[in-house]
C-alpha cells in the first residue's frame, strides 16, 4: 500500500453565523494515499470548501486533527503554516484566482517570487509547469487573455510551482465548458499517474471516473425508501441536533416539540413550539442542508418520519383533495 | 514581491499617472513655497551684503535696523565717528514703483554689478535687476530725472522692494531736499568712542533685524507648506487604501500561496511610496515653469531636492498603514469564496 499522505480524523469546525453556531464539519474523517486522486462529494453547504480550508491550514479547527505526513497541520505555528503552504501543498481554487496584473507564467511563479526566489529561477520553473500544462506559449499572455480552461491550467501550473505532494483543488472544473473541463479532467490524471495526491471537492459528475476514493461529505441516505415509520420521543429527548445530516421530515401525530437554535455562546435560542399536524425538519432534506435547528420533545411525542420523496408525494395527495 | 508590486502600478497605470500628476501639481507647489520661504530668509542677509559687505552698522538709537527702520542721525553725530562712511537709506519712487534708497559716501567695491559701472555722479543710480530698468534707462527718481548706470542681483528688502544705490549727497538732493541727512554708517571694526545716542549692530545682527517684518509672512507661507503635506498625505492614503480593498482577492491568493502578512503590507507602502517618488520627480520639473511666475524671486534650494522626496517618502509610509492593514488582515481563506 502506498504511503499515507493525509489523515484527517474526528475532524470538528464550528463558527458563527450571526450569532448561531454553525457546525459545517462535525467528526469528519478521511485519509488519502500518495498518487491517489480524492474526490470529495456532496452538495453545497455540505462541508467541501470548509475542508479544503482547514487542510490548507487557512482556518482552525474546533477539534479533531489533520496529519500532512508528519506534520501536526491544526498545530503549526505561523511561520511554519506559510511554509506548509509554500512547499507542502499546492491550491487550485473554483475561479482561478489568477492574478490579473501578472502575465501567465508570472502568476505560476508569484509562490516562489513571496518565497524570495530570484525571479530568473522562479520563472525558469513557471515556464517548465506551463510546459507540463501545455500552456508554454500562453506564457506571457494576462489573465484576461485567457479563456476559462487555459486560466484553470495556469492555476494548476502555480500549484505545482513548488512540487508539494498534496494538491488541493475546489471545484475545478465548476467554471468551465466540457472541453475546457476534459482538459483538467486529464491534466487531474496525469498528475496522479506520476504520483501526486490530490484532493478534489466537486460535485461535477464529469469528475467520476478520474476519482480513486469518493469521500461523501453529505452521505446518501441509506433509509430513503422505507415506507413512513412512527417514531417515540419521551420530554426533553432530542430528534435531531443542529449542523445533523438532514435525513427525514417529520409529521407530529401527537404531542409537542421545541424547536431552538444553538448559540456561540453555548446557550439556545427559542423558535418556536409545534404540535399535532405540524411538520418539522423538512427544508433540510428537500434543500440538502444540514439541519439548521435542534429538535428536542416538550412533551412525549409520537412522529411519523418519511422520506422526501414520500413527503412530497403526500403533498400532492394534499393538494388534490383540495 | 518587488515585481508584483511594479506590475500591479503597470496594470493600474491610467490611475497611477492620474494620482501622481495630481500629486505633482501640489509638490510643484511645495517647490515654490519652499523656494519662497527661502527668498524671505536670506533676502535681508544678501541685502545687507550688498549695502554694506561684512562691515559693521552704526545707527540712531531710535532704529531698529538701518533697512527696516532708518531714522535720521542728529546732524554731524554720525560722521563724527572715526573711520565711519556715512549712509542715507531712505524710501523713494522710481518709475513710480517703490524703492528702498543706499546713499553712501564710497561706492566702488559693493555690491557687486552684474552690468554698467558705479554711480560716479548726481543722477547717476545703480539698480537691481528686479526692477526691470537696463543701464543707460532714464528713470524718474524721486520727482526728477536719473541715469541707470548699473544693475546688480539679489538686492532687495521686504519681499522683493528693489534697492538703488547712489551716491550719498545725491541720495540728499533727491530724497533729503539737500539736507544732509544720514541714517546709518559703516565701519570696519568698532570704534574707540560711540557717542550716545548711537549703536554698533554687526552685519549678522543688521540681516536679522531685515527679517523680522517677514517673520508672519514666513509663518504663513510654513502654514500653506504643512496644509500641502496633509493633502499629499489624504491622497495617497486614499488611493492606497483603495488599492488595498480592490485587491482583497490577489491579497488571500498570496497569502494561500505563503506570502507573509508583513510582505503584503510592506509591497502595498512600496506602491505608495513608489507613486509619490514619481510625483515629486514630476514637480521637480514642473517648478522651473511655475515659479518665474511668481512676482518675487522664488529660489528653489538644493536641500530641498531632497528634503522633499524624503518628506513624500514619511508621507507616504503613514499614508500607506492604513491600507496595509486592511491588505495584511486579509483572510487567506477569503481565495476560496
Amino acid at each position: 500500500m502506498s504511503e499515507l499522505i493525509l489523515q484527517v480524523n474526528d475532524l470538528v469546525v464550528e463558527y458563527a453565523s450571526d450569532g448561531y453556531a454553525v457546525r459545517p464539519l462535525d467528526g469528519f474523517s478521511m485519509e488519502a494515499r500518495a498518487g491517489e486522486l480524492v474526490g470529495l462529494l456532496g452538495p453545497s453547504g455540505s462541508g467541501k470548501t470548509t475542508l479544503l480550508s482547514v487542510l490548507s491550514g487557512m482556518i482552525p479547527a474546533t477539534a479533531g486533527s489533520v496529519r500532512m505526513q508528519e506534520l501536526d497541520v491544526l498545530n503549526l505555528r505561523s511561520s511554519d503554516l506559510q511554509n506548509y503552504r509554500r512547499n507542502r501543498i499546492g491550491i487550485v481554487f473554483q475561479g482561478f484566482n489568477l492574478i490579473p496584473s501578472l502575465s501567465a507564467r508570472e502568476n505560476v511563479a508569484a509562490p516562489l517570487l513571496v518565497a524570495g526566489t530570484a525571479k530568473n529561477d522562479a520563472l525558469r520553473r513557471a515556464d517548465q509547469l506551463l510546459e507540463e500544462v501545455g500552456m508554454s506559449d500562453r506564457g506571457g499572455h494576462k489573465p484576461k487573455q485567457l479563456s476559462g480552461g487555459q486560466q484553470q491550467r495556469v492555476a494548476v501550473a502555480r500549484g505545482l510551482v513548488a512540487d508539494p505532494p498534496l494538491l488541493l483543488a475546489d471545484e475545478p472544473t465548476a467554471n468551465l465548458d466540457l472541453i475546457s473541463a476534459e482538459a483538467v479532467i486529464s491534466l487531474l490524471r496525469d498528475l496522479r499517474a506520476a504520483g501526486r495526491t490530490i484532493v478534489i471537492s466537486t460535485h461535477d459528475n464529469r469528475l467520476l471516473p478520474a476519482i480513486d476514493r469518493i469521500v461523501e461529505m453529505a452521505p446518501a441516505d441509506e433509509t430513503a425508501t422505507t415506507a413512513p415509520s412512527d417514531v417515540q420521543i419521551a420530554a426533553g429527548e432530542v430528534l435531531f441536533r443542529q449542523g445533523d445530516t438532514s435525513d427525514y421530515i417529520y409529521e407530529i401525530v401527537d404531542g409537542q416539540i421545541d424547536v431552538v437554535r444553538e448559540l456561540v455562546d453555548g446557550g439556545e435560542e427559542h423558535l418556536a413550539v409545534l404540535g399535532t399536524g405540524n411538520y418539522v425538519g423538512e427544508l433540510g432534506p428537500l434543500l440538502g442542508f444540514p439541519r439548521s435547528a435542534t429538535v428536542r420533545a416538550r412533551t412525549g411525542c409520537t412522529l411519523r418520519a418519511q422520506t422526501v420523496q414520500e413527503f412530497k408525494l403526500q403533498g400532492l395527495d394534499r393538494a388534490t383533495a383540495t | 514581491m518587488l515585481t508584483l508590486v511594479l506590475r500591479d502600478l503597470q496594470y493600474r497605470a491610467p490611475r497611477v499617472i492620474f494620482v501622481a500628476v495630481l500629486m505633482a501639481i501640489i509638490i510643484t507647489l511645495l517647490f515654490v513655497m519652499t523656494g519662497l520661504v527661502n527668498q524671505f530668509n536670506t533676502e535681508p542677509e544678501l541685502a545687507t551684503e550688498r549695502a554694506g559687505g561684512t562691515l559693521n552698522w552704526i545707527v540712531p538709537d531710535s532704529s531698529t535696523g538701518p533697512l527696516s527702520s532708518p531714522r535720521a542721525a542728529p546732524p554731524g553725530m554720525i560722521e563724527a565717528v572715526d573711520g565711519v562712511e556715512p549712509m542715507l537709506i531712505g524710501l523713494a519712487s522710481l518709475d513710480g514703483a517703490r524703492a528702498t534708497v543706499i546713499g553712501r559716501a564710497e561706492l566702488g567695491d559693493q555690491p557687486p554689478i552684474s552690468d554698467g559701472r558705479y554711480p560716479t555722479a548726481a543722477g547717476e543710480l545703480l539698480v537691481d535687476e528686479s526692477f526691470g530698468g537696463g543701464v543707460g534707462d532714464t528713470v524718474d527718481f524721486a520727482g526728477s530725472q536719473a541715469t541707470i548706470v548699473g544693475t546688480t542681483t539679489d538686492a532687495t528688502v521686504l519681499a522683493g522692494v528693489p534697492l538703488v544705490f547712489t551716491q550719498l549727497d545725491y541720495a540728499q538732493a533727491a530724497i533729503a531736499n539737500g539736507t544732509p541727512v544720514v541714517t546709518a554708517g559703516l565701519i570696519d571694526g568698532a570704534p574707540a568712542d560711540l557717542p550716545e545716542g548711537l549703536r554698533l549692530m554687526t552685519a549678522e545682527e543688521v540681516a536679522a533685524d531685515g527679517l523680522v517684518p517677514l517673520l508672519n509672512a514666513i509663518s504663513s507661507v510654513d502654514l500653506v507648506r504643512a496644509l500641502l503635506w496633509l493633502i499629499t498625505l489624504i491622497i495617497i492614503s486614499a488611493v492606497i487604501y483603495i488599492t488595498a480593498l480592490e485587491r482583497t482577492r490577489d491579497f488571500a491568493v498570496l497569502k494561500a500561496v505563503g506570502a507573509n502578512d508583513r510582505s503584503l503590507a510592506l509591497s502595498l507602502i512600496v506602491q505608495g511610496i513608489l507613486m509619490t517618488l514619481l510625483a515629486v520627480a514630476i514637480a521637480a520639473v514642473l517648478q522651473l515653469f511655475i515659479a518665474p511666475l511668481f512676482p518675487m524671486t522664488v529660489r528653489v534650494p538644493g536641500k530641498a531636492f531632497w528634503q522633499i522626496p524624503l518628506g513624500g517618502t514619511i508621507v507616504a509610509l503613514l499614508a500607506g498603514i492604513a491600507g496595509a492593514r486592511r491588505a495584511a488582515g486579509t483572510p487567506a481563506a477569503e481565495a476560496f469564496e
